[in-house]
């Protein structure tokens, strides 16, 4: 980085065919990684599009089209969205297939969802160690009071072993669940169970009456034998 | 086809590789640190029944599994072997290899557990597929040191490709980030309540915002939704701002707009503001460092040696100016 020209310039003329080839296979993944990065609806269904943050998205955009003329009902447009989605889709699939194996050998995709659908049924993590003298809360995902494995369990590659998505726990739940068990065994020698559970609330906007409730879900309850 | 090929053969300074391999390398260490203090390889990228936790592994374990064998050592091995290379790519040993070896690996284990694989890790692997490929380890580095003698390299040119792909990658990642938000919330028919709703999620909010339901401070909300939305939306001004930037001679009243005005660095700065917010409220991890650390891209060699010279530290450590003037 020393004595040298300043500006980006161009190169001598090319004398051989390296540049050309170079530049073909260059432009070859400069177009692929575009068409691959167009945005796609993901693979939608009726079973995806019937959780509560998805049908109030549906009451949302029926509401707006029905603005601009278009009346529709969710149900209606829900039937639309997932033919639409297929067909798209397939569309990109077909598309890709000349990149599709080098995308799936080096994992570099270009979906970029990032925060597309804010959660408005967001779930916190609960662990609790049950035992003779009473329930123990360990862990509890916003709660500054119990904070037991907090680095641990916030690290984003930990997060994603539990966070559900909008259908389901993800599958490395399980797993991850009886894993973090076993830590709370040995925190609590005491304890006879830990209960790992997923605590769903809800969001409410300002203006919007508060809802407090929290519901369970993906409950998993171990007994100490269970992870040994 | 000629100006695509002059294109892709443009040379220039390695300033901006190398501080993308700097910074990138540091956040990379910084990360697989944190899975070594928690313990984490084995969670990882273990089968189940050796202490993992994803599934992946029982029915299509990837390459390195079939090889080194389907079971807890492998989810170590893959561990040392990101560590290792990350840092022999840091420091510029076996630069190139080094990168291609650590996309490849890093690729193995997302196959293992794509669960813990995020965007980010997907971007680190194009990025560093890139820089396989680059002249990144030709100054500061044990390999400028080796071949020159000399730490900050002998000052030749390296092709200029890398880096446009580098800035390339980064407005399509941003662009279709913005285009991909197809939430209502993100919208103003759904009141940009978006940032204020992922604030509210207790998994990723650092603090307690429940104090942003006051008017004024849900009204900033509804800024930064709106802000972050347009300005992912409008990344390809950068490239625009850029073409503009090479044929100032051929005129015309925007070309000439766009010169005037600092497009880009305007869109850097708020890019800059945008991710040490996202630090400094969600819990996203290595995301807005290993973002920033691709933004010397943004920039043309000199343009960065310009403004490291104002710092005598990096002067002495550049070496003397060129005598050419910078255009």
């Amino acid at each position: 980085m020393g004595r040298r020209k300043k500006k980006t310039k161009a190169a001598p003329k090319p004398t051989s065919r390296w540049p050309a080839i170079r530049a073909a296979i260059l432009s070859f993944f400069v177009v692929f990684n575009v068409l691959a990065a167009i945005p796609s609806p993901g693979w939608v269904t009726h079973h995806k599009l019937s959780t509560p943050t998805n049908q109030a998205e549906l009451k949302r955009w029926v509401g707006i089209l029905g603005d601009l003329g278009i009346q529709t009902e969710p149900r209606e447009l829900a039937e639309w969205y997932v033919g639409f989605a297929g067909s798209w889709m397939r569309a990109r699939g077909w598309l890709l297939t000349p990149i599709d194996a080098w995308m799936r050998w080096t994992m570099t995709s270009q979906g970029w969802r990032l925060f597309g659908m804010p959660d408005e049924r967001p779930f916190a993590l609960s662990i609790v160690a049950k035992t003779p003298s009473g329930d123990r809360l360990l862990y509890q995902s916003g709660d500054f009071d119990h904070e037991w494995q907090a680095g641990k369990l916030q690290f984003r590659r930990v997060r994603a072993l539990f966070n559900p998505g909008n259908l389901h726990a993800p599958s490395t739940y399980t797993a991850f669940a009886k894993n973090i068990a076993r830590e709370a065994f040995d925190e609590v020698p005491e304890a006879t169970h830990v209960v790992i559970t997923l605590l769903q609330f809800r969001t409410t906007l300002p203006g919007e009456p508060p809802d407090d409730s929290a519901k369970p879900r993906y409950v998993k309850t171990f007994s100490r034998k269970d992870v040994e | 086809m000629k100006r695509i090929v002059a294109f892709f053969d443009e040379r220039e300074a390695p300033t901006a590789l190398v501080l993308i391999r700097l910074f990138l390398a540091s956040c990379l260490l910084t990360d697989l640190f944190w899975v070594g203090i928690y313990d984490l390889p084995v969670w990882l990228w273990a089968p189940i029944p050796d202490g993992g936790t994803s599934p992946a592994l029982d029915y299509n374990p990837p390459l390195v599994y079939q090889v080194f064998g389907n079971d807890a050592s492998t989810a170590v091995l893959i561990y040392i072997g990101l560590v290792l290379s990350a840092f022999s790519f840091g420091v510029g040993f076996l630069t190139r290899t080094s990168a291609l070896f650590f996309a490849l690996l890093y690729a193995q284990s997302a196959m293992a557990n794509d669960y813990s694989d995020r965007g980010i890790d997907r971007m680190i692997r194009i990025v560093m597929l890139i820089l396989a490929f680059s002249g990144c380890g030709r100054a500061w580095s044990i390999d400028a040191k080796r071949k020159f003698g000399k730490w900050r390299g002998d000052g030749s040119e390296v092709l200029a490709w890398p880096r446009y792909l580098i800035l390339a990658q980064l407005v399509l990642m941003y662009c279709a980030a913005g285009f991909s938000k197809g939430g209502t919330l993100w919208f103003p028919w759904g009141g940009y309540a978006a940032l204020y709703v992922i604030l509210q999620d207790p998994i990723y909010a650092i603090f307690d915002f429940a104090w942003l339901a006051h008017p004024f401070w849900y009204f900033l909300t509804q800024l930064g939704t709106a802000g972050t939305h347009i300005w992912e939306m409008a990344a390809p001004i950068v490239l625009l701002a850029a073409y503009y930037r090479r044929t100032a001679d051929k005129g015309g009243r925007v070309r000439t707009l766009f010169n005037r005005l600092p497009v880009r660095t305007t869109y850097v700065l708020v890019g800059v503001a945008f991710h040490l917010l996202l630090a400094g409220t969600v819990r996203i991890g290595v995301f807005p460092w290993a973002m920033m650390s691709f933004y010397p891209a943004f920039y043309r060699p000199d343009e960065i040696e310009r403004f490291l010279r104002r710092y005598p530290v990096f002067s002495r450590l550049l070496g003397a100016e060129s005598r050419e003037p910078s255009v």
